[in-house]
Parts: C-alpha cells; structure tokens; sequence
C-alpha cells in the first residue's frame, strides 16, 4: 500500500483521484496548487505523486526536475487536458512515469497508477 | 534563462484567472446545458437542443473500449427501450477510431442516437474529465443532474429520474 | 558530452484519444531533420520533430567541420548543431524527445505513445559500426570509444590506437593529438581512404604512428583497457601494443530497424528512396544518412531535408485533393 501525494486545482479532481486511490488501500494526501505540491513532495516520504500539470504555480518541467533531483526514487505522474501539453512533458527523456489524459476512465487510471508502483 | 522565468510568471499570472473562470462556466446543476451539435456514424447530425421543450435527455460521455461505459450503455438500452416517447438517450464518444466505434456497435447496437466527437469539442463545454459522464437534462434544458464515472447508485438514480 | 542513450522505461499514458494528427512527423533532429523541419514549418505545415538525444545528430559531435559551405573558417559541429536548432525552434518547431521504437506508414510509436501524421520522413542517421571483437563491448567507456570529441580530453599523455583509415578516423586522430601523448592509426589497407590533405597531415604528424595491413583481434586490461592485440594480415604475425584507448572509426550503420518492413532497405540497411526522397511507401521520405547515398555529409544531409519536405508538402497538397 502505497503512500500517494495528489495535486490538483480542480476540487472534483482531487476527490475523485484521492477516493479512487484509497478505496484500493493506498494512503493519499491531496494539495490545491504546485507550491503545496513541491512543499509537500520534499517534506515528506510518498512513494508516488499524482500531479495535474495545468495547476497555477506549477510548471510541469520545472517540477519534474526539481523533484527526480531532490527524491530519484518518487515516481511522477502527470494528468492533463491539453494534448500539446502532453508533448512537451511526456517523454521518458525527462524522467516522467505516467501520463493520464482528461477525460479519462477510472478503472484504467487505477491500473496504470499501480503498474507504476509495481514498477 | 531570465526570458524563460519571465515567461513563466506570465504565464502563471494567466492560468490563476482562466482557472477561476473555467469554474463559473463549468455546467453544474440548475444551469442550461451547453449546446451540443454531432455527426452519428450515419452521416446525419443531432442537436442536443433540439430536444429542448420535447423530451428529457440522458447525455452520456464515452469511449468504446470502456468496460465501465460498455456497462453504462446497455442499462441505458433497457431504460431506452422501456420509455418510447417522453425520453431520449444521446451518447457521445470519444473514439479515436471510427472503426472502433462501428465495431462496437455492430457487437452491441443501440436504440439511441450515437455521436461521433473525435476532436473531443464537447470535453471543454462539458468539463468531461472522466468517462462516463452522464448528464440528466429535463425537457427545458436545464441540467438536473450529473453523475461522475458509473455504478449501481448512478443506475438506480437513472432509473429514477427517467420514470419520474 | 555524454552520447550514451541509458535505457528508460517507457512512459505507461492513458490517452483517450490522439485529438490531432499531424501533416508531418520528422524522426530524427540531425541536420537533416532540422533542414526539413524548417521547410516544413516555412510551408507552415503541421509538424511534430522526435528526437531521442539530442539536436544535430551526429554532426553535434565533430569537433570541427572545415566543408560545410558558407564557413571560411569552419564550424564547431556543436556551434553547427546549435543554429540549426535555433532556426527551427524560430520557427516554432515542436519536439517529442524519445526513441521512435516503430515506424509505420502512418503512425510513429514512442515511449508508450503513437504519434499520427499524414505523412512522414525518416531523418534517423546512423551509428557507429562495431569491431565486433573481444573486449570491445566490455570496455565501452572504459577506453572503448566512437567519439573522439566526447571522450579525447580524458587521455591526457596517454597512448591511443585509432582504428580506420578514412576521413573520419584521420581526423579525429589528429584532434586527439591535443591530449594524447602518442596516437597509433591501425588500418587494414596500406594507403588510407581519407583526403590527400587529411592523410597527408596525419603522415606527417610526430605524434601519429602506423600500422599498415593490421586488424585489431582483441582488447584487453583489467578494469580499463591496457593492451590491443592485432594481427598483420600480410604475415599473420600477432603483435600486441600498449594502448590506454582504442578509439573506433570504421564506418557506420543506418539506424532502419524501427522502420523495417514499411519501407525498401538495401542489403546493409539503408533507405533506398528516389531523387525526391520518396520511399517504397506513398507518404513515407528519408534524408540524410540514413539513405542509400554516395557522399554522406552534412552539406547533402541538409539538401536531403530540404527536398524531402518539399515533397512532403507536395504530397499533403495532393492528398487534400489541391494542386
């Protein structure tokens, strides 16, 4: 059971990813905004961050830079709505673990999330 | 570097407002239903206004390689096929591949009209951001209900709305 | 610079759907996808550039490029590389970085994604032949290398072998003279293939020793490499030699793998395309080195680009029924 940070802006969002994740028994943690993101990520231990990339304060590189630099074994997840965002932040060259675009369906956001924390 | 983090702090100066008006215009309970205009795989195109001032609409948002829509869909067809006049079930998916989509409905027709939203236009009117997302609309056009993802609790509560 | 590509794990996405296509996927950001990516965004195409390492290719790490046209006092291959770069990212170039695993006719698999386009040309180039001899695997990084400019400095006073004897194998060597303290050209034949000037330069050169007729049988040492071990292929004589690095310059090969099966190869793997740089496949081009070509430099590679481009646009205006 993993300990799983949330960060989104949307409240719809963070209830729906936060319940979907603790229902399989995962421990999660939900922030608002890329700062609390960040702030989040550093001070404590998760195993996994479930981020949405279009959040006010946070820029989706720059993030993911910080954060495999300062904890290289917290795996990333981006979610996004935008296509093009998904170029520009979506390869392996970066370090990315998952990628999850809106809209999208529950049952498969689940399983890709745990295929990345078996990984 | 300096363009970079000047670029950067315009472009969060921008999101904070787009964010908060994204929220006023989202389609929430008690508000009209965007308008909604798709091709079926037919060719013919179907207007979600048209139904305005005629009949309730069930607007459902889907992908065809969805268990969970799959599920969605069939319940829709036993309520649809029960109700012959003062309902109808419009369901719009998501399918990148037309193919995709025919296939399925040659495994599992549908006595409803079936939309063709392949550049996913209606994602943004809608706020779709999982699938299924299934609106009840009454016959004004006003949004009455709105169900995230699909279970027992959203059939049942379906059923309801339709038979009342 | 490091050119190694560490092996990542796919990125696992969940894409609904691919909303859009694109008039045109470039695979490849060396200098013949950067010309073409520049022709295709000034006929304000639809384009998207992948890329799994870095832009400008191989180009990027010649030290010194003396025959690309219009630069009296040549060029850095890095300084090259970087204009290229600019001059499509002016004009608004969008890249996917990853490593394009499968290219079919209209669809290029990366990293977990499928990236959809009407067209495609395939810039992928080439890497550096093997010796394919004990030890050479083992010691890669550790006195094996293909990339004088990447790893010279880190011979400083040291012996090195160069094995090959064309254009590129003389220059570097005369680069590595910088560092080295003595470097030992081993080639098959008993002239070299490399320009009059080149060979001329090496023959002269004080530091740069020969050995003529000789193939390299095996390269050894303990955690890094110490001794090759060569054979002359006139007497069979076995001679081994003192050497801390053995730097690698004897040709290359395409990098077609991905693309195998969606258009024609010739017997070594290159792209056999006609002079418009169309492929066996309607929509598919090639540029550059990765082509059936005789001269492979990157003044041709760039011309490679260019026409292919043009052809893509061509064919899109065809497709989308115009004239």
């Amino acid at each position: 059971m993993a300990r799983i940070l949330v960060a989104d802006d949307q409240a719809t969002m963070r209830q729906i990813i936060g319940e979907m994740l603790r229902e399989k028994g995962h421990t999660v943690t939900v922030v608002e905004d890329g700062q609390a993101a960040y702030e989040s990520a550093q001070a404590n231990d998760f195993d996994l961050i479930v981020a949405d990339v279009n959040m006010p304060r946070l820029d989706g590189l720059e993030f993911l830079k910080k954060i495999k630099a300062a904890k290289p074994g917290l795996k990333v997840i981006f979610v996004t709505g935008m296509l093009e965002e998904t170029i520009r932040i979506g390869s392996a060259e970066l370090g990315l673990d998952g990628l999850i675009m809106k809209p999208f369906e529950k049952g498969a956001a689940v399983e890709l999330i745990e295929k990345i924390l078996a990984r | 570097m300096k363009k970079l983090v000047i670029g950067l702090i315009l472009i969060g100066l921008c999101c904070v407002p787009l964010a908060a008006a994204e929220n006023e215009t989202a389609p929430k309970t008690g508000s009209a239903a965007p308008g909604l205009t798709l091709p079926t795989l037919d060719g013919k195109t179907v207007s979600l206004q048209d139904f305005r001032g005629r009949k309730k609409v069930v607007l459902t948002f889907f992908a065809s390689w969805s268990k969970t829509c799959q599920d969605e869909l069939r319940t829709l067809a036993e309520l649809r096929a029960d109700r012959q006049t003062n309902c109808e079930v419009l369901a719009v998916s998501f399918d990148n591949k037309t193919r995709d989509l025919k296939n399925f409905l040659a495994r599992s027709p549908l006595p409803f009209p079936v939309l063709n939203d392949r550049k996913l236009s209606s994602i943004d009117a809608f706020q779709v951001l999982i699938i299924p997302t299934t609106f009840c609309i009454g016959r004004d056009g006003v949004i009455e209900q709105i169900f995230v993802d699909y279970d027992d609790n959203v059939k049942k509560a379906v059923a309801e709305w339709l038979g009342s | 610079m490091n050119l190694k590509l560490e092996a990542r794990p796919a990125v696992e996405t969940l894409i609904v759907t691919e909303k859009e296509g694109f008039d045109l996927i470039i695979i490849g950001g060396g200098p013949a996808g950067l010309t073409a990516a520049i022709y295709a965004l000034r006929a304000r195409l639809n384009v998207l550039l992948i890329e799994k390492l870095v832009l400008g290719g191989l180009a990027s790490t010649a030290y010194h490029i003396d025959n690309y046209p219009g630069f009296p006092e040549g060029i850095s291959g890095l300084d090259l590389a970087q204009k290229l770069g600019d001059q499509a990212k002016k004009l608004g170039l969008r890249t996917f970085w990853g490593n394009a695993i499968k290219i079919k006719k209209h669809e290029v698999q990366v990293d977990g994604r499928t990236f959809h386009a009407q067209a495609l040309i395939i810039a992928t180039g080439t890497e550096p032949l093997r010796l394919d001899v004990p030890g050479e695997e083992a010691f890669r990084g550790k006195g094996v290398s293909y990339c004088a400019t990447c790893d010279g400095p880190f011979y400083q006073d040291k012996n090195i072998i160069v094995v090959g004897g064309g254009n590129a194998a003389i220059a570097e060597a005369i680069f590595l003279t910088r560092f080295a303290k003595k470097v030992t050209i081993v080639h098959r034949r008993d002239e070299l293939r490399a320009d009059k000037l080149l060979a001329e330069q090496a023959k002269n050169h004080p530091k740069i020793y020969f050995f003529w007729h000789s193939a390299v049988e095996k390269i050894s040492g303990d955690k890094v490499v110490d001794e090759v071990t060569l054979r002359d292929l006139l007497s069979d004589k076995i001679v081994k030699v003192p050497a801390d690095g053995v730097f690698i310059y004897i040709g290359s090969k395409p990098n077609s793998a991905p693309a195998k099966g969606t258009v024609k190869l010739d017997p070594k793997g290159f792209i056999i395309t006609d002079d418009r740089m169309l492929t066996s496949a309607a929509g598919v081009f090639a540029a550059g080195d990765i082509r059936v070509k005789t001269l492979r430099q990157v003044v041709t590679a760039a011309a490679d680009g260019a026409t292919a481009a043009d052809s893509a646009r061509e064919y899109l205006t065809a497709q989308a029924g115009g004239v």
